[in-house]
């Protein structure tokens, strides 16, 4: 069979009249491949009872106040009371409990998620439903957790309400992560009994009477709560963990999927150790939230599936600390998760929902701070990213820039390229055309915005053999505040095991990527990343990380070592690797630091990040600190926690880095002070041993914001000098 | 290396071969039960042989008649000190499995009994003594689950799957015996423990003749006769699967070891717990491995446990032992393999489990006990530090 490139047929998808808040993803996602692979690894799918397909969203809305909040919404009251359209609406859509009952100081939230039918998005797409239009800013699509772990019957409970006695800390310390050893004897007060309140296992079952409609909540206390189960387990003395585990349901060996609380190291647990684990000198007893995140999350390195259910561990977590006291307490929040494609600029949904978030909590509760503190990602080496300016375009014959992508064999999931644009108001032209070239060869037609030469470009372009679709080429639109048109190259898997997907796989090798410059200003840029796609530690193989190929990108020095700063002419970059998460105002970002040696950890990512519509600077250069990711290049990994209680392995990356701040801002908030992005900058710059400033390049503040964080004893009060407020570029 | 090991098993069948002992490890040397490598300088060479002959010509003299010299008395247990190690662990092998008989039936169970002998006394100048009066007692039986059972067992070994890349490197390390596993619990050495270490061979000898026995008579398929997609990451024994003599070899290196330091004051309950988790954690290896389903974990844990009992009751002077029955028939096809049910920490005793695994009576021998078992015992006890035995 021939492979052949044909239009996309948009319109099946996103419907007439095309809701412009629509994630870029769903012309992909929506369509019958896009749905196979987002659902890949779901057992139930195709759908055994006949219903429709349903979908976890997460949703802006645009006015909460003047239009409609989130209980409204919710109840379907866009259309009138009685009618057919909201019978309808009731429905396809299901808010959880959690955002319908918010506390009145938080009823105009604007992020929110739902869960959604199909036809959700082709009512977006129709036209006379301008209603949800003027509702909704942003719909960002993902698939729900298995179908054992969602309650399907009817909604959840009302959010509880503080009992018991005061909450002594003032802080508490929250987690979204995976493999979390939530009975570990580091997680627990002296007297045996656990520091964690209570983890929300979001792809557990059977589901709990919890406000997020999906996933199993296990809560300290209880007749069913972890010190029981503790206690229960305890023979002569000492937890017997494999039993408390078993008897938590979640070591239950006749379910395939990965178990990392099975394993000798698992990142949630290293991470919760590092952040807040009993360390020579000191003890913390900051109570603990958790949330785990779903094990086909975490498998699905893209980050496809993150924003909803990160979205959804915030608000359980902040919704929780209210639970522990009258008075609301401070919450310090440690995600080392990251992914590398996105508009970089702190636009994505997720980073806005963070950042909203953040911002409506210390508003409506200012006895509390909220702070995020995220890894900076470990692809400074990738060849993930490239970066073309508009005079790289003219110099180039036919105004034409190739960016060879190299994708690999064996790759079980789809690869993605991002190539974003510079800033135009919607329903502009693009800027710049894309065609995409196949490794044997065949050209797609070009796809963008915009008419040339009296012919109008095609939005997307499909590559075919026989029915099924290979690569998809689109041009999308991501509505303000992003503001900016993004080409989405989406290609299938090169390999397929299972019997019931595609008979055909995508080529390997290089695909070419043919940017062609129409109208771009002078001193403008376009920027490529590639989507995260490798395999998470301890799960089996699945996606194989595809690269920029570029012969001029000059991987190692006259010496043999990996060049660690750009250089040559090559358009494929290091500097702007940043996790694509963590591009976001307010929260922190830190990337690795090699603590004996001094100097960035390798893969440490940095920035600069995008410069944001109608801004005249930066929100943030890069990371906000660095902090020890590695002993030494020798040494790797730093020591802490395994599953098992007494246990100790090394693990390394930015992820490791993340939680020696989280805890440095638990210990600040302890004591009334602020732990926010400027602090950790602070401690970087006037770190209190002095440095060696390290070669030319290495530590510029793309790479290292603030500067190096080491030898910080496990609490660390700093006062932030007034002097020092003014430099700080926020 | 344990040179007992019957002919024809390949150096991956966990019964010979690699085992933890050899090499630089600290737990080598003249242990007791090794056949090879335990004869000091090496002699029997033609060099050294001519040496001999010519050194001897060199020295002899005229012939001198010597002195008579009596031979020790019959039967002493002590006689064995003058054995080296090796034969002395033919001897002992003997004298345990002197006992055991078996018989199945075809239904699918497989029945292990005690011999019940009682010699007669007889005196010095009979040529021939009285037979012995023998009756046989129950000691353990297994019956296989059927083929429902085990297929639902294989998706639990596709589940373990998970964690081959966790734990390949235990699974590798336990092919052969699990000596520097428990020996670094209860901290044994070659040189400074070797009564103990050999002991613990012994154990793992009855084990290996029950546990390939019953898995001879039961004839049970391996995971991967069941799923093309098991895929074990180790080569499949050459023997049928239930019961898991890994599972055997473990739980009776367990008991065995925590009845012998309980003996010498040297473990509490605690020690006991630890024993337990290493004997579970090497059954479940192998069940990640691919090569053995839960359930044949299961039925290795009853063997081991009472085989384990047994021997300690035969090498400490015992009267009685309490039988028990696998029954696989009424085995759960879903559940998984957990220590927990098998054995209680404050029992120190086997539990019974549903219907799937019965107490049967506890069953009396006033000739149970065996001198030169017992003699062994002892040696390992005076080196644990034990008290001297009360003479009674």
């Amino acid at each position: 069979m021939k492979l052949q490139w044909n239009e996309v047929d948009r319109e099946r998808v996103r419907g007439k009249d095309e809701f412009e808040g629509l994630d870029p993803y769903a012309t992909w996602s929506l369509s019958e491949v896009g749905k196979k692979h987002l659902f890949s690894s779901d057992e139930e799918q195709p759908r055994s009872d006949g219903k429709a397909l349903e979908f976890q969203v997460l949703l802006e809305l645009k006015d909460p106040k003047g239009i409609i909040n989130a209980r409204d919404f919710a109840e379907g009251k866009l259309f009138e009371a009685g009618t057919e359209e909201r019978r309808d609406w009731q429905r396809l859509v299901k808010i959880p409990r959690a955002y319908r009952d918010l506390p009145p100081s938080l009823a105009d939230v604007r992020h929110i998620t739902a869960i959604v039918e199909e036809e959700f998005f082709r009512e977006l797409g129709i036209s006379g439903s301008d209603r949800l239009g003027k509702a909704l800013a942003r719909v960002t699509l993902s698939r729900p957790v298995l179908r054992e772990a969602m309650r399907l019957d009817g909604p959840g409970p009302r959010l509880r309400r503080p009992e018991g006695q005061p909450l002594q800390s003032r802080v508490v310390v929250g987690i979204i992560d995976d493999g979390i050893a939530f009975g570990h004897e580091q997680f627990r007060y002296a007297d045996g009994t656990t520091r964690i309140e209570s983890i929300w296992l979001q792809d557990g079952y059977p589901p709990s009477a919890i406000e997020f409609d999906y996933g199993r909540e296990l809560s300290k206390r209880g007749p069913q709560g972890i010190d029981q189960l503790l206690a229960g387990s305890r023979r002569d003395g000492v937890v017997d963990e494999d039993d408390f585990y078993s008897r938590a349901g979640v070591l239950d060996f006749a379910r395939p999927e990965h178990k990392a609380i099975a394993w000798r190291r698992a990142h949630g647990t290293h991470i919760l150790d590092l952040a807040t684990g009993p360390k020579p000198g000191c003890t913390p007893q900051w109570p603990i939230v958790c949330v785990q995140l779903p094990v086909a999350t975490t498998a699905d390195t893209s980050g496809a599936t993150l924003a909803v259910k990160v979205i959804d561990g915030i608000w359980y977590i902040l919704l929780k600390s209210l639970e522990l006291g009258p008075t609301p307490p401070s919450v310090v929040i440690n995600l080392s998760y990251g992914t590398i494609a996105g508009p970089h600029d702190g636009t994505s949904h997720l980073e806005c929902a963070i950042d909203d978030i953040v911002e409506r909590w210390e508003r409506a509760f200012p006895s509390a701070k909220v702070r995020v503190v995220i890894s900076a990602g470990n692809s400074h080496l990738g060849r993930i990213h490239a970066r073309i300016g508009q005079s790289q375009f003219r110099s180039a014959p036919e105004h034409s820039v190739v960016l060879p992508w190299r994708i690999l064999p064996d790759d079980r999931t789809p690869s993605y390229v991002e190539v974003w644009l510079p800033h135009r108001a919607a329903g502009q032209d693009s800027p710049v055309k894309l065609s995409v070239v196949t490794p044997d060869g065949c050209e797609s037609h070009a796809v963008g915005h915009a008419r040339i030469g009296g012919t109008q470009l095609k939005r997307g372009s499909n590559l075919r053999m026989g029915d099924d679709v290979l690569c998809q080429v689109s041009y999308e639109y991501a509505s303000p505040p992003t503001g900016r048109g993004v080409f989405l190259v989406a290609v299938s898997p090169t390999a397929a095991m299972d019997e019931s997907g595609a008979k055909t796989v995508a080529p390997f090798g290089i695909w070419q990527l043919k940017l062609t410059d129409i109208s771009l200003k002078p001193g403008e840029h376009v920027s490529a990343w590639i989507q995260r796609d490798d395999t998470s530690y301890g799960f089996p193989t699945a996606g194989r990380q595809s690269y920029f190929d570029d012969r001029r990108y000059q991987r190692f020095d006259a010496a043999g070592r990996e060049e660690q700063v750009d250089c040559g002419p090559s358009i494929v970059k290091r500097e702007g690797s940043l996790n694509a998460i963590a591009t976001g105002e307010t929260t922190i970002v830190i990337g690795g630091v090699l603590r004996k040696e001094l100097l960035p950890a390798k893969y440490s990512a940095g920035g600069p990040v995008e410069k944001q519509r109608d801004s005249a600077g930066w929100h943030r250069t890069g990371p906000d600190a660095l902090a020890p990711s590695d002993d030494s290049a020798v040494l790797g990994g730093i020591l802490a926690a395994g599953t098992r209680s007494g246990s100790v392995v090394a693990m390394n990356g930015t992820s490791v880095a993340a939680p020696l701040i989280t805890r440095w801002i638990a210990g600040q908030l302890a004591a009334g002070h602020e732990g926010d992005r400027r602090a950790v900058n602070c401690l970087g710059r006037e770190n209190r041993v002095p440095l060696p400033p390290g070669p030319p390049g290495l530590l510029s503040a793309e790479r290292a914001g603030g500067g190096r964080i080491v030898g910080l004893p496990p609490h660390h009060p700093l006062r932030v000098p007034k002097d020092l407020d003014d430099g700080f570029q926020s | 290396m344990s040179t007992l090991s019957v002919g024809g098993m390949g150096p991956l069948d966990g019964m010979s071969g690699m085992d933890g002992m050899s090499g630089a490890d600290g737990m080598s040397g003249p242990v007791g039960m090794a056949r090879k490598g335990s004869a000091g300088p090496a002699i029997n060479t033609p060099l050294v042989a001519e040496a001999l002959i010519r050194t001897r010509d060199g020295i002899v003299g005229t012939w001198q008649s010597p002195a008579a010299l009596a031979s020790p008395d019959v039967g002493l247990p002590e006689n064995l000190m003058r054995w080296s190690p090796d034969m002395r662990a033919i001897v002992l092998e003997g004298e345990m499995l002197s006992r055991l008989a078996y018989s199945h039936d075809p239904s699918g169970s497989v029945f292990l009994w005690h011999v019940k002998a009682d010699f007669n006394q007889s005196s010095a100048a009979q040529a021939w003594p009285m037979p012995p009066t023998v009756s046989y007692l129950p000691l353990v039986a297994l019956t296989r689950p059927d083929k429902v059972v085990f297929n639902k067992q294989v998706a639990l070994v596709h589940g373990y799957a998970d964690l081959r890349p966790d734990r390949a490197t235990e699974i590798l390390a336990q092919l052969g015996d699990p000596f520097a596993f428990f020996g670094s619990v209860a901290n044994l050495h070659a040189l400074r423990t070797p009564w103990t270490l050999a002991l613990l061979q012994l154990a793992l000898r009855l084990s290996h003749l029950a546990a390939q026995r019953a898995k001879h008579m039961l004839a049970c398929l391996r995971p991967s006769d069941l799923s093309p997609q098991i895929q074990p990451i180790i080569q499949v024994p050459g023997h049928s699967a239930l019961p898991s003599g890994h599972s055997t070899e473990a739980f009776i290196c367990a008991t065995v070891l925590y009845q012998l330091m309980k003996s010498c004051n040297r473990a509490d309950a605690g020690v006991g717990a630890q024993f337990m988790r290493l004997a579970a954690r090497i059954a479940v290896n192998r069940t990640v491995a691919g090569v053995h389903f839960p359930v044949d974990s299961v039925a290795g844990a009853v063997l081991g446990l009472t085989l384990g009992k047994y021997l300690v009751a035969r090498a400490s002077k015992g009267k009685e032992y309490q039988a028990w029955r696998f029954d696989g028939a009424s085995y759960p096809g879903q559940q998984d393999f957990d220590w927990k049910l098998h054995y209680d920490l404050t029992t120190e005793a086997q539990t019974p489990i549903e219907s799937y695994v019965v107490q049967l009576p506890v069953q009396s021998d006033s000739g149970l006990g065996s001198p030169i078992l017992n003699w062994l015992w002892e040696k390992a006890r005076s080196e644990l530090g034990g008290d001297p035995p009360q003479n009674s």
